[in-house]
């Protein structure tokens, strides 16, 4: 470090799973001078799970994460489908969609009023004390408030009715499902999904009636230095549309041009690892592109993945109301790709409309209830399996050997592809408002909205009392030594 | 009366699964009881807080940050007196965060009180599905407490 930087660390970072750090490198001047998104984590996870029966991973993997056990449930389920040559038969298929896309659902609303939305719809600069969901229903009403804990009830129900289990999925095993649903269980999901609908569309009601008539939130979704345009990633159907659970990979170049599609086996031979000296997390980007450091354009292999991502990758939505929603997204910032990284709200919550719409499609489809639920296995071998989690493209890659033991194992998941972008998010917030060396709670905060937008997830399900993460920032001056100290 | 009893934890995270074996124990001691009911899960604060909705009482085993031999911690908080929000929180919310939010919107649906039994374990750094030693006895020091705990709740 230079000794005319000072240090600016925010450790542990709120609102997300896991453990983060965001090191903030002041100059003399009290400008920003650098900016680095650290993850000081739990290791070794694939190391973990060599050796094991491959028919165990789907619960195992599940368990890396409190909030999104289901995709990986299911990109690991996918994966073993894979290994064995068995894609699941169509009834399969269709009772994964409905539970996937329930927990589609059911993630965003939960990042929308809990996590994201009280940005805006208290604040940035608000006490923290009054940032957070309870501020949240002061604003939308507590009858809103309401709908939010039923509706959130909905998606765990589904995922209990097709999982099999009220808590952690067991249905997906290698080659389908273990279990189908009954004909009381159907009509229940079909009710839930129904009112799921409507109150995706009234979550956006509340976005585009508060948000985009909010003027910190404009600013900062119409504000150029914010907006990194980057390559996306994300899951497409034949026809190009949206998909969160199955299809091929599109790629499209910062202008919006086809970069790359192809089948989740070639995936991997798109991507490099990187490893820098300072973090445990590995940072991929684009190998033909290369890596040119922590920045965007067309010439860097820096790529994003997620909600915003999969509306820049994909060619429709794939169903109607969504539909029209993207459109007038696309409207508001003027044709696509969006760069606007604050955009990633917006984008989250017309996905969230969208799996509500798929639910209610699957749950209807007469051949949900017939047909086999499991296809024959083959000889085991290497499988890649690529799905899309709430955050971003998840990406599981096994070997097995002759007795269906796992002896390779790589996971590249959503906040991993998102690392260098979230650094330079951060960077460019922080360049923004940072000055004068002046780091104060709402400062803090606006830092913090910028990683905020990727919905991160530095999954370690660790519980252990207190429960909480308590968040630190320490100043320094340029001979190290702590100059403040803010702690809430 | 209903009473959920919660292990909460991570069993592939080394000592976080002590809340999680804690459970286990529980269940295989109490067998079928049609006023209990026992699970154990690796979810976030909010899913939790959601699983008590429509009991009378809830005993929630955890693992505390510490050494195993430093003794137990018992929480006991009326979830209508609860005051603690912090913003300082995980991806998914702390339990206090999740479960004074559910006293806003669904109170008549929250049990009146929740206990924290939590037994204190070093902070695991490294994914394994094994307890050690001092740690499966802390678990079974865990497990005694819920069913002393349980035993003074007034079976209907």
């Amino acid at each position: 470090m230079s000794k005319t930087v000072r240090h600016v660390s925010i450790d542990p970072i709120t609102r997300l799973e896991g453990h983060g750090r965001i090191e903030l490198f002041l100059d003399e001047s009290g400008g920003l001078a650098d900016a680095f998104f650290q993850i000081p984590e739990l290791r070794g996870f694939e190391r973990f799970c060599l050796g094991r029966q491959g028919e165990d991973m789907p619960q195992i993997t599940e368990r890396i994460c409190g909030v999104c056990p289901e995709a990986h449930h299911f990109a690991s389920t996918k994966t073993l489908d894979a290994c064995y040559a068995a894609p699941p038969p169509p009834r399969a298929k269709k009772l994964r969609e409905v539970l996937y896309n329930a927990y589609i659902f059911s993630d965003h609303l939960l990042h929308f009023y809990y996590l994201g939305g009280p940005d805006f719809l208290v604040g940035p600069y608000a006490p923290p004390q009054e940032r957070n969901i309870l501020g949240v229903i002061g604003k939308v009403g507590l009858e809103l408030g309401k709908e939010v804990i039923k509706h959130r009830g909905y998606g765990q129900r589904i995922i209990e009715l097709v999982g099999g289990r009220p808590i952690h999925p067991v249905s997906g095993i290698p080659g389908g499902q273990s279990k189908g649903i009954t004909e009381e269980e159907r009509t229940e999901i079909e009710t839930m999904a129904a009112s799921a609908v409507e109150f995706a569309q009234a979550t956006l009601d509340v976005f585009k009636g508060k948000l985009l008539e909010d003027e910190t939130f404009v600013r900062f979704a119409s504000q150029e230095s914010l907006a990194l345009p980057t390559y996306y990633m994300g899951l497409v159907d034949k026809k190009g549309a949206v998909d969160f659970y199955d299809g091929d990979v599109r790629i499209v170049a910062p202008d919006g041009s086809e970069y790359a599609q192809v089948g989740a086996s070639d995936v991997l031979a798109l991507i490099e690892e990187r490893t820098e000296p300072w973090t445990y997390v590995k940072i991929p980007y684009l190998k033909d592109v290369g890596w040119k450091g922590f920045t965007a354009g067309p010439d860097s292999g820096v790529y994003r993945v997620g909600p915003l991502a999969r509306l820049n990758a994909c060619k429709e939505i794939g169903t109607p109301l969504a539909q029209t929603e993207y459109e007038v997204f696309l409207d508001y910032f003027g044709g696509g790709p969006v760069h606007a990284t604050f955009a990633y709200h917006w984008a989250r919550l017309i996905e969230m409309l969208s799996a509500a719409e798929r639910t209610a499609a699957f749950i209807t489809d007469p051949t949900l209830m017939e047909g086999p639920l499991r296809a024959p296995l083959g000889e085991p071998g290497e499988g890649v399996g690529v799905i899309e989690a709430a955050r971003g493209t998840l990406i599981h890659h096994y070997g097995l050997d002759d007795r269906g033991l796992i002896k390779s194992v790589n996971l590249v998941v959503a906040t991993t592809h998102n690392v260098a972008a979230i650094s330079l998010s951060i960077k460019e917030m922080a360049k923004a408002v940072v000055k004068d060396g002046n780091v104060d709670q709402g400062i803090l905060n606006l830092v913090e909205m910028s990683f905020r937008n990727y919905d991160p997830c530095l999954a370690c399900a660790t519980h252990a009392l207190p429960g909480q993460m308590p968040l630190i920032v320490d100043v320094r001056g340029t001979d190290g030594a702590v100059r403040q100290r803010i702690e809430r | 009366m209903r009473t959920l009893i919660i292990g909460w934890g991570n069993p592939i995270a080394g000592s976080d699964g002590l809340g999680w074996r804690a459970a286990e124990l529980v269940g295989e001691h109490i067998g079928d009881r049609d006023d209990v009911e026992v699970i154990a899960t690796a979810y976030g604060g909010f899913r939790v807080a959601e699983r008590m909705l429509g009991y009378d009482r809830v005993l929630v085993l955890d693992a505390a940050i510490g050494q195993p031999g430093d003794g137990l911690v018992r929480t006991q908080i009326a979830t209508h007196e609860m005051t603690v929000l912090d913003e300082a929180i995980g991806h998914d919310g702390s339990l206090p965060d999740a479960i004074r939010v559910l006293r806003r919107l669904r109170a008549d649906e929250l049990p009146e009180k929740v206990v924290l039994l939590a037994a204190p374990v070093p902070v695991p750094r490294t994914w394994d599905d094994r307890l050690t030693e001092p740690v499966e006895e802390a678990a079974l020091r865990l497990a005694q407490a819920a069913l002393d705990e349980l035993e003074g709740i007034a079976v209907a």
